[in-house]
């Protein structure tokens, strides 16, 4: 009997969460569910701010077909740690949207957000943020990326990031030349 | 590192130009010779980020000649590079950096690398020098350039003012496209000329300017700020100025009119200990300031949209004998937060609560009103074994501030800041960074080591009576507007020791006078709350958390449920005290 009157009471909490929610629920593409603050989503990324515009969110989970559980999950992780620690000031400067505003350095959370990302999670995480239209999380991610290019030969880049030589000998001496100027030292 | 897929190759051509975007300008150009997939893309980045290292060989060079020779001809070789990167964009170049960094970590500041690489030439006697900035920034493709940073930095960034000229930036030229300047370690701007009539403005569209570890003449400053009618963000950070005609009593006075500024932030900026900073800002919005208390503060104008004032009292960097008395360092602290009596989110950072306590009689006299404050965080050490100066504090504040709804008192036993020397920066930073994983360790570990849930501990009945009290000189008694119609939310974070329960008076004091609160969130950094909180909430254990939230079921009942923070998703990396400070969902009481 007090089981039930507990149960009930879960229910009905449940419920009134429910009406005034403030996240969203959004569904990976292998079913995994993850909920995220619907104002800093609708902040972050231009596609899911229309989708909640638009009333396209379902319930039950947005389906987000093009994103593995994986990125999803650290889409979710950046979303909800950016509500918490963005400075008030971003806030009420809305008027500057994130769009069009100009690039800052990442924060030393972003920095360290992305650091610990795999190799093949921190693709992912572009392609997820590129798909979901989130400006700030491409910035970060890809400054992320130019940091792995910085200081390194072309022959260093091809090796961490896989990258197939396709020209002949001759062709490569000829940019060389071209481009004398980026292969010399300081 | 990678997989056998070439994830980065894989990427469309603007997700490719995004990264190219920061890449510093020798490397993109070298992506040319990458694949074929990358081709021209570094053309159409649109941006040039010119990075240089400097260094003397005084190994590979002994005469003072050779030296000289060897400098500059690497010298004018980045120049041409750097021109030639510019000759080759094909799509307008938006963001312009030119970073020089200073390899050696010993170089004689003297000698002054930097400067000489920007602004000398290899004839020691000419007398017209070069202006490698000015040159890179005329460039006809830069002519849209929104986003300008110039950054002469040392391996070690922090290294000290060393009074040594780095590097002068003229403004001579308007740059009408550009929207954010950014000049770290700057010893000199050439300030635009005074605004003309017809309103033409040099940088019409400069919305963002961020000057670090710079050494700046105000009335440049105030030039440039001038010529940028539309500024709205203005971070002054290590900011040291200096003043023409010195003598004067004005020079004393550090006076910045910044009319379109809405948020201003301010950290560490050195000022003589007897100046004043005066700040015109009638649309600020937003400050935040980090410094010594004693700096006066003062905004010349109202600030009526003031939403958030962010201020944190660093400890002095010498406490001298001649520094401020207790009673200055109250007046000083009062005087500065009453510049912002508009703010709604007031988050206020002290060295000590007893630096702020007012007694009855300077009541009148130093204490202001923040009638729109809806939000106030204050973070202070509070001593266990002091008097009650730390209650006299907080209630000085509730009294400041009749429409709180959300108050969030975080109280240390040592103070959480301190002046850091440049010198130390590294240190510092690397001290850190340690300390972030032996936290999240100790954390992990702790996870691990937690056992069930504690039976109260009742050996300490004296305290314990007390706290069941909940008197607290110097809050108790006194008839507070916030706490009976607006005080909604209370967060308090303490350290438990076992010489006071100041926390815990707290707990009890807001639960039992707070008499529209709907939530309390209670954060002892340690496991003994629960055993102390079986007292005054119903016997209900968080069963091994150190954290607890407290919800008031409904507002007759005066039942309290207790419950383990909620995660949002058991597999979220998130910070419990993060959590701790987003909505909490309520749990459903388990019988």
């Amino acid at each position: 009997m007090e089981v039930d009157k507990g149960k009930g009471e879960a229910e009905e909490t449940r419920k009134v969460a429910e009406a005034d929610r403030d996240t969203v629920t959004l569904k990976s593409s292998d079913g995994k569910l993850f909920e995220v603050s619907k104002e800093a989503a609708a902040r972050l990324s231009t596609v899911l701010a229309g989708m909640i515009a638009g009333g396209s969110i379902d319930d039950n989970g947005t389906d987000l077909k093009q994103i593995g559980s994986e990125a999803l999950e650290n889409v979710v992780d950046y979303c909800n740690k950016h509500a918490n620690s963005i400075p008030s000031a971003a806030l009420i400067s809305s008027s500057i949207s994130f769009n069009t505003a100009p690039f800052k350095e990442p924060e030393e959370w972003e920095r360290k957000f992305v650091d610990r990302l795999s190799h093949d999670a921190l693709f992912d995480l572009v392609e997820a943020a590129n798909f979901l239209g989130m400006e700030r999380l491409l910035d970060v991610t890809c400054h992320k990326i130019s940091e792995m290019m910085k200081g390194k030969s072309p022959d260093q880049i091809r090796e961490v990031f896989n990258i197939k030589n396709d020209y002949t000998k001759e062709e490569l001496e000829e940019i060389r030349q071209e481009l004398a100027w980026a292969f010399y030292d300081d | 590192m990678a997989g056998d897929d070439d994830r980065l190759s894989a990427l469309g051509d603007s997700l490719l130009r995004r990264i190219l975007h920061f890449v510093p300008f020798k490397e993109a150009a070298a992506t040319s010779v990458l694949s074929r997939r990358w081709g021209s893309l570094w053309r159409s980045s649109g941006a040039v980020n010119l990075d240089v290292r400097i260094r003397n060989d005084k190994g590979e060079h002994p005469s003072y000649e050779q030296r000289q020779e060897a400098f500059f001809s690497r010298r004018d070789a980045f120049v041409r590079a750097a021109m030639a990167a510019l000759d080759a964009a094909d799509a307008p170049v938006t963001r312009l950096t030119l970073r020089v960094v200073d390899e050696d970590p010993h170089a004689d500041p003297a000698e002054r690398l930097p400067y000489r690489f920007l602004h000398c030439t290899s004839d020691r006697f000419a007398a017209a020098g070069r202006d490698v900035i000015r040159d890179v920034v005329a460039h006809r493709a830069a002519r849209g350039v929104e986003e300008l940073r110039v950054a002469v930095g040392a391996e070690d960034l922090f290294r000290a003012f060393d009074h040594h000229e780095i590097y002068r930036l003229s403004l001579a030229v308007p740059l009408i496209h550009l929207r954010v300047l950014d000049l770290t370690r700057c010893t000199g701007l050439t300030p635009p000329p005074p605004p003309a009539m017809d309103g033409d403005a040099f940088f019409p569209r400069l919305e963002t300017l961020r000057l670090r570890l710079c050494s700046l003449n105000t009335s440049d400053v105030q030039a440039l700020m001038d010529a940028a009618p539309r500024l709205a963000t203005l971070h002054l950070e290590t900011v040291l100025f200096s003043m023409r005609g010195w003598t004067t009593g004005e020079a004393r006075r550090v006076r910045l009119r910044c009319l379109a500024v809405t948020e201003l932030v301010m950290e560490l900026c050195g000022v003589d200990d007897r100046r004043s900073i005066q700040i015109n800002a009638p649309r600020l919005r937003y400050f935040r300031y980090k410094g010594p208390e004693r700096t006066t503060f003062s905004l010349t104008s109202l600030a009526p949209d003031m939403v958030e004032v962010d201020a944190h009292f660093v400890l002095e960097r010498y406490p001298c004998p001649q520094g401020l008395n207790p009673d200055g360092k109250r007046d000083a602290f009062w005087q500065f937060v009453r510049n912002f009596s508009s703010a709604r989110v007031l988050k206020l950072k002290v060295n000590n609560l007893e630096d702020i306590a007012v007694g009855k009689a300077r009541r009148a006299e130093l204490l202001c009103t923040f009638r729109n404050a809806v939000r106030l965080e204050l973070e202070g050490v509070h001593h266990a074994t002091t008097s009650k100066a730390a209650a006299v504090a907080i209630a000085n504040l509730l009294r400041c501030c009749p429409a709180l709804f959300d108050l969030r008192l975080r109280l240390s036993t040592v103070p959480s800041n301190s002046f850091k020397d440049h010198e130390y920066g590294k240190a510092f930073l690397e001290r850190e960074k340690r300390m972030d994983y032996d936290k999240s360790v100790s954390r992990f570990m702790d996870r691990r080591r937690l056992k069930p849930a504690v039976i109260s501990s009742l050996d300490d009945n004296d305290k314990l009576d007390e706290v069941v009290t909940g008197h607290i000189p110097g809050l108790s008694g006194h008839s507070l507007t916030c706490l009976q119609t607006s005080l909604r939310k209370v967060g308090l974070q303490f350290r438990m020791d076992n010489s006071s329960c100041f926390g815990i008076k707290l707990v009890k004091f807001f639960t039992d006078n707070a008499k529209v609160l709907q939530e309390i969130c209670v954060d002892s950094g340690n496991r003994k709350l629960c055993e102390h909180m079986v007292i005054t909430v119903e016997r209900r254990v968080a069963p091994n958390s150190s954290k607890v939230c407290l919800k008031r079921k409904n507002l007759t009942e005066s039942s309290w449920e207790l419950s383990k923070i909620p995660r949002r998703s058991p597999n979220s990396r998130t910070d419990p005290i993060i959590s701790l400070a987003t909505s909490l969902t309520v749990l459903p009481l388990k019988r």
